[in-house]
């Protein structure tokens, strides 16, 4: 049996020894690099920089003749023959999924120039991994892909800007909000069409605000506001927390803390958020970031609040409200999850918690700003599909955005609607009449700022940089020193920019 | 060294009865062997013994003690299977062993006790190889030495020869009487081979569907069958066994033995040959004898009738059985 | 045939192998032509180009490639992210593969009795099996979910704040538990059916010979099932290194990259090197030499212990 044993421990043994070893200390991103030069080397790179060379910053504004363009016209001739089918890849479930199909196929039907082949390709990331590794035969026509993607598409060079197609049949954006359509904009060019728009909003329990004494028609909207209310309902006993704060990556980690440079008013990454030339670094270790980030530490040791983790299912913080011994009064999620929070809650699974209870209020920062970045997905047209397919796909775009349908989609979602005709029309006219918690994030946007700060950060890896601030947020929010984490989370971003940018297609 | 008792012993599984209330005496010192056909319960009853069976009802007495709900551990006897159980994985040493490392016997005591009865047994230069690696025979030894090593009261044996060949089988039943003699222990020993129960046991007892047919010496079970069963079951070629009133008048069933017929041609007893097998150091002839078949055998030198002849027979030793019970019916000079 | 001397019947059929080997091989080629296509097409092809990429960084689509050398590869391997996914990867199979074994022998011996009623606990104990990774992952997700869970209610402490999936102490262990428990069922039914090759005789002898319920446990059912246990400690390990639906469901790789194993490194929706296939590839490639050179070692160093019965 010892003999056994060794024989197995050993070997393994000797591979725990021979790893030490041969650790490196240096990042996976620097893999395959050269070594840096000798010592002699220029004083100009920024600690944690890489030796891969950057590419200068392209010229601003990015002439749209050089992109594919948009001939609308040709699905008139193309649709004399026949409808012209397209398809289009999504990344929505259950009943977001199931509102999408009822749309496309009312439109299917109300008309024979287009037939709109959908196809769902499970989540957001699936969608972009299945289209980043097609290619242009295999992608679809039209796909739809979430806010982080923006200069991931622009790189792979393979759509045709929404602009080209708005030009080509002057279409009159001047319903869509502009807000919505700045976040998918850079370099002046406009890429995409927002299509499904949410934004972090402030969920809360009405009940705990009363029991505590305080006025449930009046969320905090500063991060000291949130301190201050935290306090009194621990003091009053009224819940154990005040608010429950995560750091996912696209939660309280990463997504809400370019909010909150946002409201801030501070940019995010260099070049105006990668707005007027492919950002090189990014800027969140500055020190408003860090005051910031500091406040937010402070919440959870003195403002009564709560850190649940880094929400890998994206419900801990929102769970956190209903646990059953030690709750918690406040969080910040989605306003997509609006809808879904309160079919939950009609459930009755919770006890004491009933619909009336939850409370929504605009998302807290730390100066009270109002307004929000956009968050959610928009619409992109694939080029080298030929011109007749591009034209149906920007004709069923025009149908999505359109004020009826967005009506109709933003009632039965929560989303956010882009076309603000859409307010004055049914369903979302009664919808927001009768249960102004739905219109909180709407506002947000419409509140926003037309500023490159809030046009929110494009960046290549924006994904993999999220995760990286959003693991320096999970280290502040569990008692790390907040300069600290944010330096290290920025020299990895940086890191990763300069090694996307290694590698993106020479323009 | 010690007497075995069983006391109306039933075992049933499920509803069916194996073993049907038997009672047997096991002298201390005796070779009894366990004989019947598959299926006759002997190996059920062997298992009631060493205490792998509980019986359903009946008691076992070992020496004086009663040991019905004992465990084996306690009752002192040793088992050697038809497989032989030899644990592949240890050596022919560890297997040997291996009784006595359970009772937490020191390291060096059994190593001695081991190597004394694998010396016995001719397996001393075996002792550090695995099971896989020896003959049948020989496992077969290390079985037994496994079983001697541990000088219980009783052996307890499973048709230990039933997995050798015909020749080894022959050497080994002598092997097996000498170690039984030189033991002066008490074997069980079951089978279904009437040449092993003739040759090595002391007394006998033979088992038909569950029940004792008859007990004793090799020599008497031979001589006088308590039934037709034992009487067909021992012999070779089994007694023919005559219907009443076929070759005597009388109401009762004859017995004869073919080795006990000699062919007399003014004999009164008519038979037709049907065919004659001549295996060399005998001759049996197949024959029909008042409507019935019997076999006759004759020394390799006595003459040989022609297939489909008429012969006379005479017949010597009779049995008497009654056409009901089947039993036997001891009657003035039939010995 | 008539023999017509030694030398030419033998030159004779020298000649008729010669032959018929030549129409052996073709035979034999295309009989294993399908096999071969496809494992060339399924297996050896993408393998190849993934060892080719393994060299290369690529922007996200692929399109456009540095080919940097070999030394990427030793890169990769000393690089923090690979040696810290490692080291994760590594506790994971120390805490998966002996308790999942040790429960799984546990179980399979508790059951393997002639009663009424065994066939049920079977039919439970085995029922993992018929779970998915993600069904498994789920159910342990909200009952570690530390505010409505019912095991954190229960377990309290830790399992309530942060969780035990939210700590950095614990985050690793309770990912392990629900791995062993989402294998539990084969490493029992594989233990059952070793079990049940073990021949009754043995346990009988042992029994007669006065030795113990542990006593033969520990001489009769654990060594006669070592090639079993060979088996499912190298398939667990497998499985223990190649596991990715417990990180991405349970934790995300989080907390703090504590259950950053290399399969969610190499795959993970939080990854640093998400959208560098070649970064990808390389750690694939390394992943794939690690566990060849695992199972090597577990068959090497264990087979000459395991008896294989005759």
């Amino acid at each position: 049996m010892s003999a056994l044993r060794l024989r197995i421990t050993m070997p393994a043994l000797a591979v725990c020894l021979g790893l030490a070893a041969c650790g490196s200390g240096q990042s996976i991103l620097q893999a395959g690099n050269e070594p840096p030069p000798p010592t002699t080397a220029a004083p100009s790179t920024l600690p944690g920089q890489t030796t891969v060379p950057t590419l200068p910053p392209t010229t601003l504004p990015r002439p749209i003749d050089s992109l594919p363009g948009c001939d609308v016209e040709a699905l008139d001739i193309a649709a004399a023959g026949g409808p012209v089918e397209i398809v289009f890849w999504h990344g929505l479930s259950n009943e977001l999924k199931r509102e999408l199909e009822r749309i496309t196929d009312e439109y299917n039907s109300s008309q024979d120039r287009v037939r709109v082949r959908l196809e769902a390709q499970g989540t957001y990331e699936d969608n972009i991994d299945k289209y980043l590794q097609s290619n242009t035969d295999n992608r679809p026509d039209l796909v739809q892909l979430p806010e982080y993607a923006v200069q991931l598409m622009i790189d792979t060079e393979s759509s045709v800007p929404v602009q080209a197609c708005m030009e080509d049949a002057g279409y009159a954006a001047a319903e869509l909000l502009p807000a919505a359509l700045t976040a998918y904009a850079s370099e002046s060019v406009q890429w995409a069409m927002p299509f499904n728009v949410s934004n972090p909003v402030l969920y809360y329990n009405r009940k705990v605000f009363r029991d505590a004494g305080l006025d449930d028609d009046k969320p905090p909207l500063t991060l000291a506001e949130v301190s201050a209310y935290g306090q009194q309902i621990q003091q009053t006993g009224a819940a154990s927390y005040g608010i429950s704060l995560d750091s996912a990556p696209d939660g309280g980690g990463g997504w809400f803390l370019e909010q909150w440079l946002a409201k801030e008013g501070e940019l995010y990454s260099d070049n105006d958020n990668g707005r007027s030339a492919p950002s090189t670094r990014v800027l969140f270790d500055g020190p408003t970031s860090v005051a910031l980030l500091t406040e937010l530490q402070q919440v959870v040791t003195t403002g009564g609040g709560v850190y649940v983790g880094e929400n890998p299912g994206g419900q801990d913080h929102l769970l956190k409200l209903a646990d059953a011994t030690t709750p918690a009064a406040m969080t910040i999620s989605t306003s997509a999850a609006l809808g879904p929070v309160l079919k939950f809650v009609e459930g009755g699974i919770i006890p004491g918690i009933g619909v009336e209870d939850i409370g929504i209020g605009p998302m807290p920062s730390p100066n009270g700003a109002p307004g929000a970045l956009i968050g959610g997905a928009s619409l992109w047209i694939t080029a080298g599909h030929g011109d007749a397919k591009a034209a149906a796909a920007w004709e069923f775009i025009t149908h999505l955005v359109s004020a009826a349908v967005q009506s109709q989609w933003a009632a039965a979602t929560g989303y956010v609607p882009v076309n603000s005709g859409a307010l004055a029309l049914d369903p979302l006219q009664s919808v927001y009449a009768d249960d102004p918690r739905f219109r909180v994030a709407y506002d947000q946007v419409a509140q926003a700022p037309d500023d490159p700060t809030f046009a929110g950060p494009v960046i290549g890896p924006l994904r993999e940089v999220r995760v990286t601030a959003a693991a320096a947020v999970g280290k502040i929010l569990s008692g790390g020193d907040p300069a600290t984490a944010l330096a290290d989370a920025a020299a990895l971003a940086t890191d990763l920019i300069a090694s996307y940018n290694a590698t993106r297609p020479s323009n | 060294m010690a007497s075995v008792r069983l006391e109306s012993i039933c075992k049933t599984f499920d509803g069916v009865a194996a073993v049907d209330d038997v009672s047997l005496e096991i002298h201390d010192h005796d070779f009894m062997v366990l004989l019947g056909p598959s299926g006759c319960g002997k190996s059920t009853l062997l298992r009631v013994i060493s205490g792998l069976e509980e019986p359903t009802s009946g008691d076992v007495f070992i020496g004086d003690v009663l040991v019905t709900d004992v465990e084996p551990k306690q009752r002192d006897v040793a088992m050697v299977f038809q497989s032989y159980a030899l644990y592949p994985h240890k050596t022919v040493q560890a297997n040997i062993e291996f009784p006595l490392k359970v009772r937490g016997i020191a390291t060096k005591d059994r190593a001695a006790r081991a190597a004394e009865a694998a010396e016995s047994l001719g397996l001393t230069e075996y002792l550090h190889r695995k099971p896989a690696q020896l003959s049948g025979g020989q496992r077969q030894r290390v079985a037994l030495a496994r079983a001697i090593v541990r000088q219980p009261a009783v052996f307890c044996m499973d048709e230990p020869l039933s997995n050798l060949d015909a020749k080894l089988r022959g050497e080994t039943r002598a092997e097996l009487v000498a170690l039984h003699q030189r033991l002066a222990s008490t074997f069980v020993y079951v089978t279904h081979d009437q040449v092993e129960a003739m040759t090595m046991a002391t007394r006998m007892a033979v088992m038909s569907r569950g029940r004792l047919e008859q007990v004793g010496t090799p020599a008497e079970v031979y001589a006088r069958p308590g039934s037709v069963f034992v009487a067909q079951f021992i012999g070779m070629p089994p007694m023919n066994i005559f219907p009443a009133g076929a070759v005597e008048a009388s109401d009762v069933l004859v017995g004869v033995r073919p080795e006990h017929i000699a062919v007399d041609d003014a004999a009164p007893l008519r038979a037709t040959v049907s065919h004659v097998e001549q295996l060399g150091h005998e001759t049996l002839v197949h024959c029909r004898v008042g409507g019935v078949n019997a076999v006759v055998r004759l020394d390799s030198d006595a003459p040989v009738p022609a297939a489909h002849s008429e012969v006379g027979l005479v017949l010597s030793n009779r049995h008497h059985f009654d056409p009901v019970t089947t039993k036997r019916i001891d009657t003035a000079g039939d010995r | 045939m008539t023999r017509r001397g030694p030398s030419r019947v033998s030159s004779h059929a020298h000649g008729r192998s010669h032959g018929r080997a030549r129409r052996d091989w073709g035979l034999a080629a295309a009989l294993l032509a399908p096999s071969l296509s496809i494992l060339g097409v399924f297996v050896l092809y993408p393998l190849g180009r993934a060892i080719l990429l393994g060299r290369q960084r690529c922007d996200p689509s692929g399109d456009n490639c540095r080919t940097n050398g070999w030394h990427q590869y030793v890169d990769v391997f000393r690089s923090r992210e690979f040696q810290q996914a490692f080291g994760v990867t590594f506790r994971f199979a120390l805490m998966t593969v002996p308790i999942g074994l040790v429960l799984g022998v546990a179980l399979a011996v508790l059951v393997d009795k002639q009663l009424r009623g065994m066939g049920a606990f079977r039919t439970i104990f085995s029922s993992t099996v018929a779970t998915s990774v993600a069904v498994a992952s789920l159910m342990w997700f909200f009952l570690l979910e530390p505010s409505v869970g019912v095991l954190a209610d229960w377990i309290g402490g830790t399992a309530k704040n942060p969780g035990l999936l939210h700590s950095e102490g614990t985050a690793l262990w309770a990912v392990a538990v629900s791995s062993i428990w989402a294998n539990l069922g084969f490493t029992f039914i594989v233990v059952t059916a070793g079990l049940q090759g073990i021949p009754a005789d043995l346990y009988e002898s042992a029994y007669v010979d006065g030795a113990s319920g542990w006593m033969r446990f520990s001489n009769v059912t654990f060594p006669m099932l070592g090639p079993t246990l060979l088996f499912a400690s190298v398939v667990l390990t497998g499985r223990a290194f190649q596991s990715y639906g417990e990180f991405d469901l349970l934790t995300g790789g989080g907390p703090n990259g504590s259950t950053t194993s290399l399969t969610y490194l190499i795959y993970g929706n939080n990854s640093l090197i998400k959208n560098d296939q070649g970064l990808q590839s390389a750690s694939a490639v390394l992943l794939f030499i690690v566990l060849l050179a695992l199972a090597l070692l577990q068959i090497r160093g264990v087979e000459k212990r395991v008896h294989y019965g005759n």
